[in-house]
């Protein structure tokens, strides 16, 4: 696993997609851990101020309570990143868990567990999240981590399936399986190392879903525990505050808007790369 | 009998996503019947017993009884085409269904059709001239619709050319004061006011079927029988059309049922957005004011459509490729 | 015999970027008259599908004609091809030259069926109605001794191997082209097939009196087939000779050594041997002659002086020391 690592961050450097998108990751990521710390949240409403544009004082503006715009994002990030990566973490567990036992166990286990798979690709997210959503309240990050991981684990699962699949065959597995090793063993020290590159890849997508999914229930209203949440922002500002009919107040629907797409962006090159690094075929191709 | 297993698999799909939804709104909190039934008796000075005997009959079944006995009550209904019932309008989500189906299904149709069909041929022509500018430039717009979720871009969309440059109206499938009917200015005002939905579905999916087709293009481009119909002297436009385009399109086309799906899915927020009253509208207008009913029934129903867009895929791909044929 | 295709100095070259560069082909020359049947003789990278592909004008990137003179006689007196625009060249192909790769499995549209391929095929040159087309390809379906019927309305993945490689033969007689080249034509089909092909193109060559162009490695195909044979080796010819010739006293080494690593139906296996040594690397070829690192008759004036191609009472050989190599007969093992 550490081999693996260091392999990686050296083909890092010299993929110039992976590094700028790796870069734009950590921007996000130190934004996070400790930009709340370094630009407080004022929370007094001053309506005087309301909807100024970007200034010295307030380089996103303020927001509808005269509140600096800046800051909220830099707090909402907290939030926003911290979701998405126990979404990611959640997905990813069940995914290979799942992937794991229908690969792995065969037979009506893998039937049963590849029509669960097939009904969760079919049918789309949002309306499952929002049924669920709104009959169970959620009402913390955590229960609405879990809440988006339930139907997001398929093509992940799918994929570590058709791995253990292959895997199943080759040698070296059975080989331990003469041996004797337990099933367990096989299954971690054996099988799972091969999947990590993969996994990490998915992980990555599967944390900018989770943030397209969460700011979008969010901004929906299904789950406002969050006040500084970008979707919350955006909530506000479209549907309850009417900032958007405002032209002067369009700072604060943007500001949002870019940081979430910032983010993607730098997932999406970050992903490419580290995909091009994996798959050395796609390097000589385009 | 390939196709016999497809089908029994596809109503497996939708039962289990019947019986899971019954079970999720079976947990609601509190009883929404009594709700119900207390709202009946203030405003019809009815007793509690009759406004509950009501609200009975409108639901269509009876929700004392025990839960397996409601459970195939409700299966029975839905198999004949009862998609429940709406606890804020109570009537049947079939007629609330009737009048927003259309709309999305109209949205949804035209904006698959033309980010599939202008993808597809903008791919085929970046595989085809690999150096031009027009490869970057797309690769680069997949990647920025890549990153942009659908709910923004609508809502830029929503912005600046609605409620900035006013060229498109803001609310509803057409202007309210016109008649509906086959007159020119009801459809003049339909697809005004569909334009913006529309565009905001294909500008977010076209780019992904473009850098599809050029993947499938160039590998086809690799292929021995395009070089032997260059040696046949055949004239490059009809090896672009017949032989690079025909062949490169097969293994997209399964995917359509899948990005069919994601739109419906999709189409809760875009139709939140732009306020357009399709099924995606309702569904969110459900969600706020808690009615599990609409909410159940609406999702059965984007689950039966997209189940049979894919039946339709399946049954549609082996005509296009003859080498599947022979499995049937 | 009257010319047909007049090849001089040849010269095909591939940028393979930081690789470098690598001339597949190296100043071939040689003629084709009409009727004539001819193989073209060399290992897997000697050159000669790539100077089949230049023939046609459809090298693949990153390859590219870089010299010489396709000279190719029409009625009105002898063209270039390689000058040409490439609408005109577009035009010949088929109508006049045809080609038929290797490995032609994969030749044909998956999605269209057979008969709608001919269609497009005679289409592309002269507008024809559809009947007419029709019949001509059932004509040449049957000189292959395929069922028109049962053909034409399929599909290529319907036909086995030895069909689609006579659909592609038939295919290739639509246009009554003057020129037909085929480059291994029986590889990866069974030795059954493969007799039952050979037999096909010969017939076909006698009835319709065209030019074959045959390549190949195979040396037993050439004797059944060609009347004229041309060895190519690194990216040149070394020898050219009349198939009876060649087979009875081979004048260069290479051909030499090609003929008796051959394993025979009758023979056993103990007298073979193969030729020692590789092909040399084109980006470096060796100094010299390109042969001479493997050739047992090699001498310091083979390591020095590349030699050129000499006539030699009917033939044309490449070698120092073609004289000596003539003398020595090959052991007795008739062919054929």
């Amino acid at each position: 696993m550490s081999a693996f690592l260091i392999d990686l961050l050296s083909a890092l450097r010299g993929n110039r997609r992976a590094a700028v998108g790796g870069l734009i990751l950590t921007g996000y990521l130190l934004m996070a851990l400790i930009g709340p710390e370094l630009i407080p949240l004022d929370p007094t409403m001053r309506y005087a101020e309301r909807f100024r544009p970007p200034s010295l004082a307030h380089p996103l503006g303020t927001d509808y309570a005269g509140r600096d715009v800046l800051a909220q994002i830099v707090h909402g990030s907290r939030d926003v990143l911290a979701i998405a990566a126990l979404t990611a973490l959640f997905t990813t567990t069940l995914a290979v868990g799942i992937g794991a036992l229908a690969g792995y166990s065969g037979g009506m286990v893998d039937a049963f567990l590849m029509l669960l798979t097939n009904i969760q690709l079919t049918v789309p997210a949002v309306p499952v999240y929002l049924l669920i959503g709104s009959v169970f309240q959620v009402r913390d990050p955590v229960g609405f981590a879990a809440l988006i991981s339930l139907w997001m684990w398929g093509p992940l699962a799918r994929a570590v399936r058709s791995q253990i699949l292959s895997l199943k065959e080759r040698e070296f597995i059975e080989a331990a399986r003469v041996l004797g090793l337990g099933t367990a063993h096989i299954l971690l020290r054996e099988l799972f190392p091969n999947l990590t590159p993969f996994v990490v890849i998915h992980f990555i997508r599967i944390m900018r879903d989770a943030i397209t999914a969460s700011v979008g229930l969010i901004f929906l209203g299904l789950a406002p525990f969050s006040p500084t949440n970008w979707g919350t922002m955006l909530n506000l500002a479209v549907f309850q505050t009417g900032a958007i009919y405002i032209p002067n107040a369009l700072h604060y629907v943007i500001a949002p808007m870019a940081v979430i797409v910032l983010f993607q962006l730098g997932a999406i090159f970050f992903a490419h790369g580290l995909d091009e690094i994996l798959n050395p075929r796609l390097r000589a191709a385009a | 009998m390939q196709w016999v297993r497809r089908v029994l698999l596809a109503v497996l799909t939708i039962w289990l996503v019947a019986t899971l939804t019954f079970v999720v709104v079976e947990q609601a909190p509190g009883d929404i019947f009594y709700l119900m039934a207390q709202e009946i008796a203030q405003a019809r000075g009815v007793s509690i017993e009759v406004a509950y005997a009501q609200v009975r009959s409108m639901v269509g079944y009876d929700p004392t009884r025990p839960l397996l006995d409601r459970y195939l009550e409700w299966l029975r209904e839905l198999l004949r085409g009862n998609l429940g019932f709406s606890y804020f309008y109570r009537i049947s989500v079939n007629q609330i269904l009737f009048q927003a189906l259309p709309w999305t299904v109209f949205v949804l149709s035209i904006a698959l059709l033309l980010s599939f069909g202008l993808g597809v041929l903008l791919g085929l022509v970046i595989a085809v001239r690999r150096r031009t500018w027009l490869d970057p430039l797309i690769t680069g717009y997949a990647s920025l619709t890549d990153a942009t979720p659908d709910y923004l871009t609508a809502l830029l969309l929503l912005i600046f050319f609605a409620l900035n440059l006013k060229w498109f109206p803001s609310k509803g499938a057409y202007d309210s004061s016109l008649t509906p009917g086959f007159n020119l200015p009801f459809i003049l005002s339909v697809l005004h006011h569909a334009a913006l939905p529309i565009l905001a579905y294909t500008l977010e999916n076209i780019g992904g079927w473009a850098l599809a087709m050029k993947g499938s293009a160039i590998s086809v481009l690799g292929e021995d029988f395009i070089a032997f119909a260059r040696a046949r002297g055949l004239r490059e436009r009809r090896i672009l059309t017949h032989y690079v385009g025909r062949n490169a399109i097969l293994p997209l086309v399964t995917g359509l049922a899948l990005g069919f799906g994601g739109m419906f899915g999709g189409s809760v927020l875009i139709e939140t957005v732009f306020h357009y009253p399709g099924i995606g509208w309702f569904f969110k207008f459900a969600l706020d004011h808690r009615d599990y009913g609409m909410m159940r029934g609406l999702l059965i129903l984007t689950t039966v459509a997209i189940v049979l867009a894919n039946l339709i895929t399946d049954f549609i791909y082996p005509l296009l490729d003859p080498r599947i044929r022979m499995e049937d | 015999m009257k010319p047909l295709l007049q090849v001089r100095d040849l010269r095909v070259t591939f940028d393979l970027g930081r690789h470098g560069r690598l001339t597949a082909v190296d100043g071939v020359s040689f003629d084709l008259a009409r009727g004539e049947f001819v193989a073209l003789v060399g290992e897997s990278g000697s050159g000669k599908s790539t100077t089949a592909l230049a023939l046609i004008r459809l090298v693949p990137p990153p390859g590219f004609i870089s010299g010489g003179r396709l000279l190719w006689w029409e009625d009105e007196g002898p063209v270039d091809l390689l000058r040409l625009s490439a609408s005109q060249m577009r035009e010949r192909r088929w109508r006049d030259i045809a080609m038929i790769f290797q490995g032609a499995q994969n030749a044909l549209n998956p999605v269209m069926r057979i008969a709608e391929q001919m269609i497009e095929t005679v289409r592309a040159h002269h507008s024809m109605p559809r009947g007419e087309i029709l019949e001509r390809a059932a004509r040449c379906l049957r000189m292959v001794r395929l069922e028109p019927s049962r053909v034409l309305r399929a599909y290529p993945h319907e036909l086995s191997g030895g069909m689609r490689q006579r659909v592609l033969i038939a295919m290739s007689l639509l246009m009554n082209p003057r020129l037909l080249i085929l480059d291994e034509p029986t590889t990866a089909l069974d030795v059954i097939t493969q007799a039952h092909i050979l037999e096909i193109l010969r017939e076909i060559q006698e009835q319709l009196g065209l030019t074959m162009l045959l390549l190949t490695h195979d040396l037993a195909v050439v004797a059944k087939t060609a009347r004229r044979v041309l060895i190519m080796y690194a990216g040149q010819i070394v020898e050219e000779a009349p198939t009876e010739a060649l087979f009875e006293a081979p004048y260069h080494p290479y051909t030499r050594g090609l003929l008796q690593a051959m394993p025979t139906l009758r023979g056993d296996l103990a007298g073979k041997r193969p030729i020692p040594g590789a092909p040399p690397d084109l980006r470096h070829p060796p100094p010299g002659c390109r042969f001479h690192p493997r050739c047992p008759y090699a001498s310091e004036i083979c390591r020095q002086l590349e030699p050129a191609l000499e006539e030699a009472g009917g033939r044309r050989v490449a070698c120092h020391h073609w004289q000596q190599v003539a003398q020595e007969v090959l052991a007795p093992e008739p062919y054929g």
